[in-house]
């Protein structure tokens, strides 16, 4: 048996997040953006500084 | 006419919300045409298809905005109104109020919280991860997740004792409310755990017409019962729905050995284990083995005293002209799987790109071959919505095979209920006469796009309409059994 109030925390579209508000679900919309693209010659430096 | 192009780097949107910005463009006055996508190597192929030539060296991460007007000024407008609704867009999220790090101290003690993901696959490592420290259960929509990942978050998830839905989860049913794709049914008793997102909602929208209710349709991901992932989620469904009046798990292609540890937790109650497209029936305890959605339904209507739904209705002698070909466009990649074994069994072999049996795989000249094609696998989405989203371009492969004249009969799906667009015709109306076209409908008379509406509206463009998938394809394939060829 699954129980409790179903609350909803969306992260991602907004498409579903719409789509779950329309159906009066007690829904939180997470404020999320991809984190930036690190170029591979920064990548590099920053994972043989984490080896160290 | 007059092309102008944008560039904007450094800022994420969604696909569904560049498709609705596209819309919005094209709406425009002087514009003919619109595509605002971001800058994939498939996405400036779709311009190029579309008439535009967009500018060398764009970035991937890119957003590029296409417009075609007939006067520079409209064109210019229409650039900036695509940003105007950009800027917009990045209002509103810098509006929304919390993080993923305070979701832990917004969980209430009677609350069942849910993190639902729908971000690009490459980071719903890091944020399922921060959900499940959390304490809350994850429904993860994207797909395109790693094997190892999945198996990772879902160990982790046990062991706190948190489903993990997904990856590849499209439906998901909890206190009658839908995640992602999912129609209106009623509340009641029967508990579902499916692998197959349409499955799940044709197996809900058929037992709501039987008169049974949901207690929770919990939707495990494509790749929970495979060797690799052992059923983690489905085990642990399995587990939770066990004082249901009657259990159903909905998978494809099952591991063996997983499939038998399902089957064995399962057996001491009324239930049906589906593996979609299997033939042969078994019953193992209490637990009836299908490989078809109806005949579960029959079965379970069966074993808790209900009333059989009518039997699928036989086509009368069509003369199909000398046409010999058969088109399936789905946007529901269950009801394509089930609708590739339901016709090889009545003697159409059909290839498919998402296909039953792998002798039948879809070659890139298909066009003299009867075939069935999931119009939501990854080839047909990259960079675009899926088409229960944005059906236009599923439609208008409907609407360009329906003009060959080897083509005899079209088979369709069409998916109701909250996550699906208003407008699921969109575009058929230029459907030519000639193939015979057959429509299922998996909804119910309480879905936003209204049961009745759409039965009307394919039956306006001349559609036999069937209530059950597996019904529609079982009258395609009676009918081709007249084809020549």
């Amino acid at each position: 048996m699954i129980t409790g109030t179903l609350k909803v925390f969306s992260v991602g579209t907004d498409w579903f997040f719409n789509e779950l508000q329309a159906q009066e679900i007690d829904v939180v919309k997470i404020d999320w953006v991809p984190p930036p693209e690190i170029p591979e010659d920064i990548q590099g430096i920053l994972s043989s500084l984490k080896k160290r | 006419m007059i092309q102008r192009y944008d560039e904007v780097e450094g800022r994420y949107i969604d696909s569904v919300l560049l498709m609705q910005i596209t819309r919005d463009l094209e709406k425009e006055k002087g514009v003919s045409k619109a595509a605002v996508m971001t800058g994939s190597r498939a996405n400036l192929e779709v311009m190029r298809n579309i008439g535009f030539e967009p500018p060398s060296g764009v970035k991937d991460t890119s957003v590029i905005i296409a417009v075609e007007a007939d006067s520079d000024e409209a064109a210019k407008a229409a650039i900036d109104k695509a940003f105007d609704l950009m800027d917009r867009r990045t209002q509103e999220a810098s509006a929304a109020s919390m993080t993923l790090d305070d979701v832990g101290t917004a969980i209430g003690k009677s609350d069942l919280p849910v993190v639902f993901i729908s971000t690009p696959g490459e980071h719903v490592k890091e944020v399922a991860s921060k959900a499940l420290d959390a304490g809350a259960h994850v429904h993860i929509f994207s797909s395109n997740v790693p094997l190892e990942t999945e198996v990772m978050l879902k160990r982790k998830g046990h062991e706190k004792g948190l489903l993990v839905m997904g990856p590849d989860a499209g439906t998901t049913i909890l206190n009658g409310k839908g995640l992602g794709f999912a129609n209106a049914v009623r509340r009641g008793d029967v508990g579902i755990v499916g692998s197959s997102g349409t499955g799940i909602q044709e197996l809900s929208v058929l037992l709501h017409k039987g008169g049974l209710g949901v207690s929770a349709a919990i939707g495990v991901g494509s790749a929970d019962l495979s060797a690799e992932i052992d059923g983690i989620t489905t085990k642990d469904a399995v587990a939770i729905l066990k004082d249901s009046r009657y259990l159903f798990v909905i998978a494809k292609k099952p591991d063996e050995k997983v499939r038998r540890e399902i089957v064995d937790m399962m057996k001491d109650i009324p239930s049906s284990f589906i593996s979609l497209g299997e033939s042969g029936e078994a019953t193992t305890g209490k637990t009836y083995q299908t490989g078809y959605i109806d005949d579960a339904v029959a079965h379970a209507l069966r074993e808790l005293g209900m009333k059989p739904f009518p039997a699928a209705q036989k086509p009368p002698r069509a003369d199909l002209n000398g046409r010999r070909l058969l088109r399936g466009f789905f946007v529901g990649g269950s009801i394509c799987y089930q609708a590739q074994a339901i016709l090889a069994r009545k003697g159409t072999k059909v290839h498919s790109n998402a296909p039953a049996d792998k002798a039948y795989t879809l070659p890139p000249d298909w066009k003299d071959l009867s075939v069935c094609i999931d119009t939501g696998a990854e080839e047909y989405v990259v960079g675009k919505p899926h088409p229960m989203i944005d059906p236009k371009a599923r439609n208008a492969m409907v609407v360009e095979e329906s003009k060959r004249p080897e083509v005899a009969v079209i088979l369709i799906d069409v998916v109701l209920g909250f996550g699906s667009a208003q407008d699921l015709l969109e575009g058929l109306e230029g459907l030519a006469k000639g193939p015979i076209i057959i429509a299922s409908i998996c909804g119910t008379d309480d879905d936003k796009q209204g049961y009745a509406k759409v039965r009307a509206g394919l039956e306006k463009i001349g559609a036999l309409v069937f209530d059950s998938a597996g019904q529609a394809a079982e009258y395609a394939g009676d009918l081709m059994k007249g084809a020549s060829g």
